[in-house]
C-alpha cells in the first residue's frame, strides 16, 4: 500500500509537468499583451517596451519557460505582473474560501445525493423515484448560475434566512463563517449531487439483483441493513468515481459560483487575472487546482480497496 | 400413525389418523408438524399471460424430519420455498392457500412479522455459494448479523457463537479465517458457512434450495453430511430442494415430487424409489444411472421439456410427455389419490385399477 501510495504521487510529477507546459503554451498563444494592459490605452510604445522588459516578455518563450519551472521547482511561482505580490502568497489568501465553500459543497453533494439515489432504487418505478429523478435531471441540465440566483432568491431575498453574498472568516465565529457558506456551497452542490443520486439509483438498482440480496433479505434483517450495508457498499465503486471527477467539476464551478456571490475565493483570482493577462497568477492557479485534482484522484483509488476488499495494489 | 385423507377440496394430504392432533401424534412416536402448506398458490402477472408457478401444492415437514422436494427446473420448487419465506419478488406473489406455521398462517403476515420470522424460525440455505455471500462483507459480519437482529446478542456473542457454529460446520482455524471475506474461500467452505449462518438463530425449519448443486460432485456429499448431522442435532426439520435424486434417497424421508407448478407425488422415500406410480417420478428414476444394474442398460430420458405455465395444456399438465397417457388425461386434471398406505399421486393410469404398467 505504501509503495503503491510512493508510486502513483511520483507518477503525478509529469502530469503536473505536462499541465504546465500546455498552461504556459496556451497563455502565450492567446492574443493580448500584458505590457499593453498594465501600461494603460494610452501609453507610449517605449513605456510598453520597458514594462515587457522588466517583466522578461521580450525574451524567446523557452527561455521564459525554462525560467518559470526553474523558480517552480524551488516553489516559486513568481510574482504578479501587476501588483508584484507574490503569486503563492496570493494563492494562499484566496484558496481559503474556495477550499470551505468546495468542501461544504462536496459534504451536501454525498449526505444528500447517495440517500436519495438508494432511496429511489429501492422504490424503483414509484413515484417517489420518479419526483427524485426530475430533480436529478433539472441539476445536471441548469447552469450553476441560474441554480444560484434562484437559490439567492429563495432563501436569502423572499425568507431572509442567509446572507445572499460575501465571505465571513472563520476568526469571526464558526456560526458566521457557515451563514457565509451555505448558499455559495449549495449552489456548487448541485450538479454533483444530482450525479451522485443518478449514479447510485442506477449502481444500487443492480446491485439489488443479486443473490446476496436475497440472502440478507432471508436472514430478516431490516431493510435500513440490507439497503446500506449490504447493496450500498457494492454499489459503491462507481459512485466513488463519480464523486472524484466530479469534485474536479465542482472546483471548475467555483469560478461562476465565486462570481455570483461574490466569494473572495480563487476562481475570482483566476478570472481577474485572465482579464489582466496576469500569467504567473494564471499559471500558479491552474497548477494549484491541478494539484488538487491528482490528490482527489488519488484518494478515490485508495478508496476503492477500503470500499471492496477485493482490490488489490 | 400416517394416513392419507381426502381434504374439503378434494385435495388429498397426509394427516396424522388420531383426532386429537398432535400431541396423541407425538404419543405414537409420530413428531409434530411444523410447517405445512395448504393449497398453496403463487402466480406471476406477465405480460404473456398469469404463470401459475406453484398452483395449489399441499405437503407438511415434521418436527427435526428431512423432507425432499423433487422436480425439474421450473417445477415451482424454488417459488414454493420463496413464498413461505415471503420473498417471492413482483411481479408474483402468493394468490392463495395457506402457510401454517407456529399456529399462524404466514400468507397473512405483514412485512414486519414476516422479516421476524425469516432467518430466525425458517431459515434458508440458497443454491449458489459464490454469488448469495456479499462479497464486500466479512463472513464475520455475514455470520453474526442474523444473531444481532433476532437474538438480540451483543457483537462479541455473536461472533463466539459464529465461531462456534463454522467449528460445527468443518471450517478449520475459524475464530481467524472469519475475518477474512467471501472470496478467500472455496465453493464447498462457503456453503458451509451459508449453513452455519442458516442454523446460527436455531430455526425450527431451515429451506435449503438445491444446496449442493453448484458443487464438486466429491463435495457434495460433505456438505450434505453436514446439513444432515447438524439438523439432527439442533432437531430442525429440513426441506431439501432438488432435481437430484441421489440425494433425496440418501437423506429424505419423505419425497414430495412437484411437475409444472404442482405436487403429483408424495409418499416415503422408500416407496417413491421401489414403486413409483406416477409417470414423471417413474421417468425421473429411469433417467438416473445406479450402481447396481450393467453399464450397457442405456439410460432413458424423459422426451419433451417441460410445458409453458402461463399456457398449460387442458388435462394433466404432463400429457404431452407422457407414454401412459389415455384419452381422459387430456379432457381432466388428475387430482391426488391414494396408490398405496401413505403414498399418493396425481395420475388416471395409476389410480385405474391395473394401475401403470411399467
Amino acid at each position: 500500500m505504501r509503495r503503491y501510495i510512493v508510486r502513483r504521487v511520483l507518477a503525478s510529477i509529469p502530469v503536473l509537468a505536462v499541465v504546465a507546459i500546455i498552461t504556459f503554451g496556451i497563455l502565450h498563444l492567446t492574443p493580448g499583451d500584458p505590457a499593453e494592459v498594465i501600461a494603460g490605452p494610452d501609453a507610449r510604445p517605449e513605456d510598453v517596451e520597458a514594462i515587457r522588459t522588466r517583466l522578461g516578455l521580450d525574451r524567446p518563450a523557452i527561455v521564459q519557460f525554462g525560467n518559470w519551472i526553474g523558480s517552480l521547482a524551488q516553489g516559486d511561482l513568481g510574482v504578479s505582473a501587476f501588483s508584484g505580490q507574490r503569486v503563492t502568497s496570493l494563492i494562499a489568501e484566496r484558496i481559503g474560501p474556495t477550499v470551505s465553500i468546495a468542501v461544504l459543497a462536496a459534504v451536501f453533494a454525498i449526505s444528500l445525493g447517495i440517500p436519495l439515489g438508494v432511496l429511489a432504487a429501492w422504490k424503483a418505478n414509484t413515484w417517489i423515484d420518479r419526483t427524485v429523478m426530475l430533480f436529478a435531471v433539472l441539476g445536471l441540465s441548469l447552469p450553476a448560475f441560474l441554480l444560484g440566483f434562484v437559490i439567492m432568491w429563495i432563501l436569502g431575498i423572499k425568507f431572509q434566512l442567509l446572507p445572499v453574498a460575501g465571505y465571513a472568516r472563520l476568526s469571526e465565529g464558526f456560526g458566521e463563517y457557515l451563514k457565509y457558506l451555505v448558499l455559495p456551497s449549495l449552489t456548487a452542490s448541485l450538479t454533483l449531487m444530482a450525479l451522485i443520486t443518478r449514479m447510485t439509483r442506477a449502481s444500487t438498482l443492480e446491485v439489488l439483483r443479486e443473490d446476496y440480496i436475497r440472502t440478507a433479505r432471508a436472514k430478516g434483517l431490516q431493510e435500513r441493513l440490507v439497503l446500506f450495508r449490504h447493496a450500498l457498499r457494492n454499489a459503491a465503486l462507481p459512485i466513488l468515481t463519480v464523486v472524484g471527477f466530479g469534485l474536479a467539476f465542482l472546483v471548475s464551478g467555483l469560478v461562476i459560483v465565486e462570481s455570483v456571490f461574490a466569494v473572495p475565493g480563487m476562481g475570482r483570482l483566476l478570472v481577474d487575472a485572465i482579464r489582466q493577462r496576469d500569467y504567473s497568477i494564471i499559471q500558479g492557479v491552474v497548477l494549484t487546482v491541478s494539484v488538487f485534482y491528482v490528490l482527489v484522484n488519488l484518494t478515490v483509488d485508495l478508496l476503492y480497496s477500503y470500499v471492496d476488499p477485493r482490490v488489490r495494489y | 400413525m400416517v394416513g392419507i385423507t381426502l381434504g374439503e377440496d378434494h385435495s388429498i394430504r397426509a394427516v396424522t389418523q388420531a383426532p386429537s392432533g398432535n400431541s396423541t401424534a407425538a404419543e405414537n412416536g409420530q413428531r409434530p408438524v411444523v410447517l405445512e402448506l395448504d393449497g398453496l398458490r403463487a402466480h406471476f402477472a406477465t405480460p404473456q399471460g398469469i404463470v401459475k408457478a406453484v398452483d395449489g401444492v399441499n405437503w407438511d415437514v415434521r418436527e427435526g424430519e428431512t423432507v425432499a422436494l423433487v422436480g425439474e427446473s421450473g417445477s415451482g420448487k424454488s417459488v414454493t420455498a420463496l413464498g413461505i419465506m415471503g420473498l417471492i419478488s413482483p411481479p408474483g406473489k402468493i394468490t392463495g392457500g395457506r402457510i401454517l406455521f407456529g399456529g399462524r398462517d404466514l400468507a397473512q403476515l405483514s412485512q414486519e412479522e414476516m422479516r421476524n420470522i425469516r432467518g430466525h424460525q425458517i431459515a434458508m440455505v440458497f443454491q449458489e455459494p459464490m454469488t448469495s455471500l456479499n462479497p464486500v462483507l466479512t463472513v464475520r459480519r455475514q455470520m453474526t448479523e442474523g444473531m444481532e437482529v433476532h437474538l438480540k446478542m451483543r457483537p462479541k456473542e455473536a461472533s463466539e457463537r459464529a465461531i462456534e457454529l463454522l467449528t460445527l460446520v468443518g471450517i478449520p482455524d475459524a475464530k481467524r479465517r472469519m475475518h477474512e471475506y467471501p472470496h478467500h474461500f472455496s465453493g464447498g467452505m462457503r456453503q458451509r458457512v451459508m449453513i452455519a449462518q442458516a442454523l446460527s438463530c436455531n430455526p425450527k425449519v431451515i429451506l435449503a434450495d438445491e444446496p449442493t448443486t453448484a458443487l464438486d460432485v466429491t463435495i457434495q456429499a460433505q456438505v450434505l453430511e453436514v446439513m444432515e448431522g447438524l439438523a439432527h442435532r439442533f432437531n430442525t426439520a429440513t426441506v431439501i430442494i432438488t432435481h437430484n435424486l441421489g440425494v433425496v434417497a440418501r437423506y429424505a424421508r419423505r419425497v414430495n415430487v412437484m411437475y409444472a407448478g404442482r405436487l403429483v407425488e408424495t409418499g416415503n422415500a422408500r416407496d417413491i424409489y421401489t414403486n413409483p406410480q406416477h409417470p414423471y417420478t417413474y421417468g425421473l428414476l429411469q433417467s438416473v444411472p445406479r450402481l447396481n444394474e450393467p453399464r450397457k442398460t442405456s439410460l432413458i430420458p424423459i422426451e419433451g421439456s417441460p410445458p409453458d405455465l402461463a399456457r398449460l395444456p387442458q388435462g394433466c399438465a404432463f400429457r404431452p410427455r407422457c407414454r401412459f397417457a389415455v384419452e381422459r388425461c387430456g379432457q381432466e386434471t388428475p387430482l391426488m389419490a391414494l396408490v398405496g398406505p401413505a403414498h399418493a399421486a396425481a395420475c388416471w393410469v395409476a389410480a385405474s385399477p391395473g394401475g401403470l404398467p411399467k
